[in-house]
């Protein structure tokens, strides 16, 4: 009798104790996904056209009731880029956060493994050359181009590492090499085009929302909710992964196995993402590191906090791509570099503590 | 428990760094000594599973080989020579991960009684909310050491678990795990560089010498001063303490450096 009730007394402190570890964490994601919603709204009544919150959420929640070219603005032009922003940047986040778990470097991204210059290449050859790898591709030449030419370079990362180790200096050196190969092969292609496809080429390596139409956001958005199950079940294994790769294998974890696999499906995840509006850079980057400052690097909350804050990210960065200059809409990859550096840079010199 | 070691071999790729090695080790401190790059990590990864060697590795009879990761994992602690201060992760977090194994989406009411249990016995339990990277070496070291408890381990390896302590931290780690090694009946097996600290704490001592073992035995027995200039290739002199331990006080390489 008296030994269950200490049980149940010790029972409850340790869960308190864990109740203060996690609670603020719980907090956190619910003010960003909060955030998010507000962001999205606000990024789809932005724009040349005046359109009132009111008049935005019952054109989405009864398209019927609105006006024709209320519901045209709302249902082709706003809420894709809206929802485009969404998965893309949520995309971004997550694999940014993986990429920097399974490399151990807070300079990682999604890019840093050549993916981005592979995509791009992969798109440049389809614009330049009408090149493309599958016989039927229509009008996905481009994308499906850069999905596979992405893939095309992780894989090549991945094989590497196979052969020797996977440990991280494998894993960048082959990503780095890869990324200088198809850099100046982008490059050639430049050099090869007329001059206006050699405007197609440049305006999709700035990366740009408006690119995607529902049938490639639906891609995008359930490759993302395929994914992250995945990746949550070796949730507890990714976090010991931090500790460092021996203490991570004497723990039973098979590092080698798991840093591929996480590559494989990040890789996956990121062309998926790029290959439908091109390469945006700083979300990946970005976000990971805002997770880590608020939740710390328990992947329960650091992940889906990275994934919230990449869409959150690029929604603003869309808002602000359109409010910039009235009635100009600037591609959203220049903008998040533009708006992201700054504040970037003043977030980690007004950071106390040291976060890596 | 018993834990015999018979005639381990192992190679880096062509570069043979542990032959014919064989060992008997009980539920107490065995030390490992030797100098750099003489195998003393390598010879603990092999006991952990990490390192496949030839020859056999028996627990009371059972070949470690045949455990699953899972396994070998609950039954080793293993602390590794580096450890990770840069992770963002509260003290309590990194206890957690100590029991990767049975470690489910939601934590386990058992799971967080036996962390915070270990870190009351630690005394460090007022640690708990604090992230790693806030933490002093001696701190940092008795997070790692809670961590490989809570698996509730048969054998601790640890590589040079003082090697980055001040003097009171050292002897206050190694009490610690002479404590723990007696009331667990733990075998704990720890390479270190230190003979000092070594004569002083261990049961037994194991002296590595290009790639085998050159003496094992009490630290009265082993550590004379032919076997320091035999295997550091230093003169000392070798004393006794008040404690009947043995001190060694180094003088000088064989080597001559004018």
């Amino acid at each position: 009798m008296g030994s269950s009730a200490d049980g149940l007394v010790k029972v409850s402190r340790s869960r308190a104790v864990y109740k203060q570890v996690t609670g603020r964490k719980y907090a956190y994601l619910l003010v960003s996904a909060v955030a998010l919603v507000v962001a999205m709204v606000a990024d789809i009544v932005t724009g040349p056209s005046g359109l009132s919150v009111r008049q935005a959420v019952a054109t989405i929640i009864s398209p019927g009731s609105a006006d024709t070219t209320t519901r045209a603005i709302v249902w082709l032009i706003r809420l894709p880029v809206a929802v485009t922003a969404l998965t893309v940047g949520a995309s971004l986040g997550m694999a940014g956060a993986e990429m920097q778990t399974i490399l151990g470097n807070p300079l990682a991204s999604p890019y840093t493994l050549g993916i981005a210059s592979a995509a791009g290449f992969g798109a440049a050859l389809a614009i330049v050359l009408g090149v493309g790898v599958m016989p039927v591709a229509g009008q996905f030449l481009i994308p499906l181009n850069a999905f596979v030419f992405a893939l095309l370079c992780s894989f090549v990362v991945y094989l590497v590492a196979r052969l020797k180790q996977a440990t991280t200096e494998t894993l960048i050196l082959a990503g780095v090499a890869l990324h200088f190969l198809f850099s100046s092969l982008i490059a050639l292609l430049k050099y090869l085009a007329t001059s206006e496809r050699l405007h197609a080429v440049v305006f999709w390596l700035f990366g740009d929302l408006n690119k995607a139409r529902w049938p490639d956001i639906a891609v995008i958005g359930s490759f993302l909710l395929v994914v992250y199950p995945i990746l949550a079940r070796d949730a507890w294994k990714l976090t010991a992964l931090r500790l460092g790769d021996e203490k991570a294998e004497s723990l039973g974890v098979d590092v080698e196995r798991l840093r591929l696999k996480v590559l494989l499906l990040i890789s996956a995840l990121t062309a998926t993402a790029i290959c439908f509006v091109g390469t945006i850079g700083f979300i990946g980057l970005a976000a990971p590191h805002i997770a880590r400052m608020l939740v710390g690097e328990d992947q329960r909350f650091y992940v889906p906090l990275s994934t919230i804050g990449g869409a959150l990210l690029l929604s603003i960065a869309s808002i602000a791509s359109k409010s910039i200059v009235h009635g100009v809409v600037f591609p959203v990859g220049v903008i998040t570099s533009f708006i992201g550096i700054p504040f970037f840079v003043s977030l980690v010199l007004r950071k106390r503590k040291r976060f890596w | 428990m018993k834990l015999c070691i018979e005639g381990l071999t192992f190679a880096y790729s062509s570069r043979t760094v542990l032959e014919q090695i064989n060992l008997e080790v009980n539920s107490a401190i065995t030390v490992v000594i030797g100098p750099n790059a003489v195998g003393k990590t390598t010879l603990l990864k092999c006991i952990c599973g990490m390192l496949k060697p030839r020859g056999r590795i028996l627990l009371d009879g059972r070949d470690i080989g045949t455990f699953t990761g899972k396994e070998a994992a609950r039954i080793v602690g293993y602390l590794p020579q580096e450890i990770y201060g840069g992770t963002a992760l509260t003290v309590l977090e990194a206890v957690l991960l100590g029991k990767l194994h049975s470690l489910r989406w939601r934590v386990s009411d058992d799971d967080l009684d036996i962390a915070l249990e270990v870190l009351e016995e630690l005394g460090i339990a007022n640690l708990a909310l604090r992230s790693l990277r806030e933490l002093s070496g001696g701190q940092r070291q008795l997070v790692s050491i809670a961590q490989v408890l809570v698996q509730r381990p048969g054998i601790l390896l640890m590589d040079e678990p003082t090697s980055n302590l001040d003097l009171q931290h050292q002897l206050e780690i190694l009490t610690l795990i002479k404590r723990m090694t007696r009331e667990r009946g733990l075998i704990t097996i720890i390479a270190m560089h230190d003979l000092n600290l070594a004569a002083r704490y261990a049961d037994n001592i194991v002296v590595l010498h290009q790639g085998r073992v050159y003496a094992s035995g009490r630290p009265a027995s082993v550590l004379t001063a032919e076997v320091i200039r035999a295997v550091y290739g230093v003169e000392a002199r070798v004393s006794v303490d008040d404690d009947d331990v043995p001190l060694i006080t180094p003088v000088r390489s064989v080597r001559d450096t004018k």
